[in-house]
């Protein structure tokens, strides 16, 4: 592969390129889903590509292609310069990378059992243990367990000298029960809704999450809730449980400071961002002062735990929120100047081969604080817990906010009461977190994945996480639409 | 690749197979997209991507394996895997056999010259755009993107389906300091994106998109164009439409056929061959996709199929079959609302007091037994007053049944557009005027 990569970037050189980058990607992915006693799909699947980036004339250009030649590596890469050559007709100001050390490195993913290396009769038997339980209560029409295996080795050489292999392996698994009864539905979610847990691990975490032992009470829960109300309209307490706050995260703080969304490049798809960079400046109070988020590509488990982003820029920790004060964005070689950091945060990442490398959410966290789960739920009497993501919604400058959720309780004497369908709350992103006022301690702390995070023209999907413990914020809008 | 080479690699990885019988899907796209944004373009791509998907059946078991690489060894390698996989799993009764040689309509979404425009042309196309709107003091955002797919399916049966489609997307928000105005164009020919006139729309709604004035959430009349009313749409295939909800008895529609469940005013159909559309005439099974009339004047007539839903249903497959064994069941891709009689000048003229909405952003299900979605406006939104736009409105967050909505049309429009929706699908549909809309919240811009 050396060579190829070689070939590319000489080839870019002689064309004019003053940088340039090639990636060298090769996928392999494994998806088993297993619904009503039967299997309802096994995909194995497997690819292999490259994508030359350049800047010629001060823009970039990108071409890629899934053909592994000598003649393709040099039609793309000349492609590519051609095409940053017609970008450069209309380009007011020249790209300029912040600077970076030179590496010739490996990292690899850590773990403990591959997860390719794992039988998929073994999965199978995991997974109908699973359904056949779910399916223990005829009101659930709908028993589904799937598992998700991905590994993606990396070559990245850039005419700076830097030289990268990576090799990064995530798993998931999880579960859901849908009951269904005169008309109504209702989901219930395990460990989370959307596929359940995922995490850059081995086989590990699937055997972790010991799925059959939830799997009566998920059932159960789904089968309750269709006889459960709704939750009321008003305003109440809330505490959110971690994977919801890993969405309300991911929407209203890892995309809103996402450095070229600030800057408008996404304007036209995803939108823009309230967070502008004047306000970096000004310290602008993003939440109370009990709200401190981080970004950490360091961190173990990860979707975004990596050795270097796409720009050949090592992980890094790094506060977005401190104390409640807007202290940095996500970041890139190329945009890092626009907020004066001498150096790229290293979030620049690109969705296989053929995608061109930008700004992505990384592992952004809410740090812990200081309550014990059962004092804040004591704290909270009358508020309502909101568990596990059902549906989001936040305008194109990530202010107002909409999400729903599978279940609610209502909080009576430090513990959950009544049970509610069809919870959902509404906020104004700055406004809610300032009503932050309780967060509990690390030991409830989680980091959940999200693999589904879109973002660009064309679209690309990152894989990220969201970390978080129990948090509390008061006199939240919730049972919209409801009565 | 052609369409005989296409063919041709089909049958050598059907060749390699040892099962009883054996399915090939070939997917090709090459898509190249200019990027501007802050009125320079900022990105600038290409790409060449192809992959085959090879499924074997042994018995009632199967497994499906798919690569990018089309080498004798890759192509041996992915059906020996098949065989390994599917050979570990237990019996599927529910698993058909393969269908025999077909027949298809022809499609005629290709044009060679949209497949290969240059980055110079587009480059030279967004220039005209940008320029009138850096004149005119704002700010555009968007994508020229350009391209083709291909799609193969063959089978040990004798069964091969091919074809292909161009496509050409222009799509531009124009902004200034407090509102912006949207235009955008799908088609397959890209000779139809006339850039002069989307960008004089764009520049038109974004100038009357500046001082917004703030807005009580409530239950308004709503103006909604083809982008916004495409976004009505996004749920109403996967849960209303798809044979498989209403098996499973989770489809807001279950058990409703033949009964009324939108306005008179609403006929919808699945159609991949209108000539706005960038349908295939076949589905991952190699079934020729029917036209199919799903809701007619407000009654639920049909919905589509595969060949599984359509066996347990006891009905003959509309030809709307994802890749196969699915869990998601089959899917209208091609939803269509027929248009009406009046020009959307027409309706905002005959409409006392109503909010104009160019587009909604971020659409997501609250319900799905009621098909309730909310939502935020973007890139314009109006106040009509006496048959006249008056002013622009801030942006606001609706929470509403979409059956509800689509059972209180007032005016249908006369102006059928091809409209992506916000994250995926794209729809044909005309302006709509619907009463007693619900904006649940509002914004300060």
């Amino acid at each position: 592969m050396r060579d190829l990569a070689e070939l590319a970037l000489d080839t870019a050189k002689s064309r004019g390129a003053t940088y340039a980058d090639i990636r060298i990607i090769e996928e392999r992915h494994e998806n088993i889903n297993v619904k009503n006693g039967a299997v309802g799909s096994i995909n194995e699947s497997e690819s292999i590509g490259f994508g030359v980036r350049v800047i010629t004339n001060g823009s970039w250009g990108f071409s890629s292609s899934s053909h592994m030649t000598r003649e393709e590596i040099e039609r793309v890469a000349a492609e590519a310069v051609a095409i940053a050559q017609a970008s450069s007709t209309m380009q007011r100001e020249a790209v300029r990378l912040a600077p970076e050390p030179v590496y010739t490195e490996r990292w690899q993913t850590p773990i403990m059992i591959d997860p390719f290396r794992v039988p998929i009769s073994q999965k199978l038997d995991l997974l109908f243990a699973v359904d056949e339980i779910l399916r223990g209560n005829p009101k659930i029409k709908v028993a589904m367990g799937t598992m998700s295996f991905r590994r993606e080795k990396q070559l990245l050489a850039t005419t700076e000298g830097t030289q990268i292999d990576q090799t990064l392996i995530r798993s998931g698994a999880g579960f859901s029960a849908t009951a269904v009864e005169k008309g109504e539905m209702q989901r219930r979610s395990y460990p989370a809704s959307f596929g359940g847990q995922y995490m850059t691990s081995g086989y590990e975490l699937v055997e972790g999450m010991r799925l059959p032992d939830h799997a009566e009470r998920i059932r159960e829960e789904a089968a309750a809730l269709l006889t459960a109300p709704a939750l009321p309209s008003g305003k109440r307490d809330i505490i959110l449980e971690t994977s919801q706050l890993a969405l309300q995260i991911h929407e209203s703080v890892g995309h809103p400071t996402e450095l070229d969304r600030v800057l408008g490049s996404e304007a036209n798809y995803a939108g823009r961002s309230f967070a502008t960079v004047d306000k970096l400046r000004d310290r602008f109070r993003y939440g109370s002062e009990t709200v401190n988020i981080v970004s950490d590509c360091t961190m173990p488990g990860g979707l975004a735990t990596f050795g270097f982003d796409d720009d050949g820029v090592r992980a890094q920790r790094f506060h977005i929120i401190k104390n409640g004060i807007l202290s940095g964005y996500l970041t890139n070689r190329e945009l890092a100047h626009v907020v004066e950091d001498p150096r790229s945060h290293g979030c620049n990442r690109a969705d296989g081969f053929n995608r061109l490398p930008m700004i992505r959410q990384t592992n952004i966290c809410l740090l812990p604080g200081e309550w014990e789960f059962d004092d804040l739920m004591a704290d909270t009497e009358g508020g309502i817990l909101f568990e596990t993501n059902k549906s989001w919604s936040i305008d194109q400058l990530r202010l107002n906010f909409q999400f729903g959720c599978e279940v609610a309780w209502e909080i009576k004497g430090g513990r959950k009461g009544q049970m509610y369908k069809n919870p959902n709350y509404q906020g104004i992103t700055p406004e809610f977190w300032a009503t932050c006022d309780g967060i509990c301690n690390e030991d409830s702390w989680q980091l959940w994945g999200i693999p589904n995070c879109g973002k660009g023209q064309p679209g690309q999907t990152a894989e990220v996480s969201h970390g978080a413990s129990p948090t509390r914020f008061r006199n939240v809008e919730v049972g919209i639409g409801n009565a | 690749m052609d369409q005989n080479e296409v063919i041709r690699l089909c049958e050598q990885a059907l060749g390699y197979s040892s099962a009883d019988e054996t399915e090939v899907i070939y997917h090709e796209v090459a898509s190249a997209l200019t990027r501007f944004a802050n009125n320079q373009i900022e990105q600038n791509v290409a790409e060449v991507v192809a992959d085959l998907t090879f499924r074997g059946v042994w018995g009632q078991k199967t497994a499906r394996v798919t690569t990018s690489r089309f080498d004798e060894p890759s192509l041996r390698r992915v059906a020996a895997t098949a065989e390994e996989v599917a050979r570990t799993q237990r019996d599927n009764p529910d698993l058909l056999p393969l269908p025999g040689e077909q027949a298809y309509q022809t499609s005629d979404h290709y044009c060679a010259e949209t497949a290969s425009f240059t980055p110079e042309r587009r480059a030279e196309l967004v220039s005209t755009h940008i320029g009138p709107v850096a004149q005119a003091a704002y700010t555009a955002a968007g994508i020229f993107q350009t391209g083709h797919q291909a799609v193969a399916v063959a089978n040990s049966n004798r069964l091969r389906a091919y074809d292909r489609f161009s496509q050409a997307t222009f799509s531009t928000q124009v902004m200034g300091d407090d509102g912006a105005g949207f235009a955008s164009h799908v088609h397959h020919r890209a000779e139809t994106v006339d850039i002069g006139a989307l960008t004089e729309r764009a520049l038109e709604k974004c100038r009357a998109s500046q001082v917004p004035q703030p807005l009580e959430p409530g239950e308004y009349t709503v103006i909604l164009e083809p982008s916004a009313v495409s976004n009505l749409l996004m749920f109403m295939g996967p849960l209303g439409f798809n044979a498989l909800a209403h098996i499973e008895g989770r489809s807001p529609f279950g058990g409703k056929v033949d009964e009324k469940v939108l306005g008179e005013n609403i006929t919808i159909e699945d159609n991949a061959y209108h000539e706005q559309a960038g349908g295939v005439p076949f589905d991952f099974e190699g079934m020729p996709r029917q036209r199919v009339t799903l809701i007619d004047r407000g009654v639920l007539k049909s919905l589509v199929h595969d060949r599984r839903t359509a066996a347990q249903m006891q009905t003959e497959t509309t030809g709307h079959a994802l890749p196969q064994p699915n869990p998601n069941g089959p899917w209208a891709m091609n939803l269509m609302i027929q248009p009406g009689d009046q020009s959307p000048e027409e309706i905002i003229q005959s409409t006392r007091r109503g909010i104009l909405v160019t587009q909604f952003h971020y659409t997501n299900i609250v319900n799905p037994m009621e098909l309730s979605i909310t939502g935020m406006t973007r890139n314009g939104t109006y106040m009509i007053e006496d048959g006249k736009i008056t002013h622009a409105v801030k942006n606001m967050r609706f929470t509403e049944s979409v059956i509800k909505a689509l059972s209180n049309v007032s005016a249908v429009g006369n102006d059928i557009k091809l409209a992506s929706s916000t994250f995926g699908g794209g729809y044909l549909v005309p302006t709509l005027r619907i009463e007693n809309f619900t904006f649940s919240s509002a914004t300060d811009f």
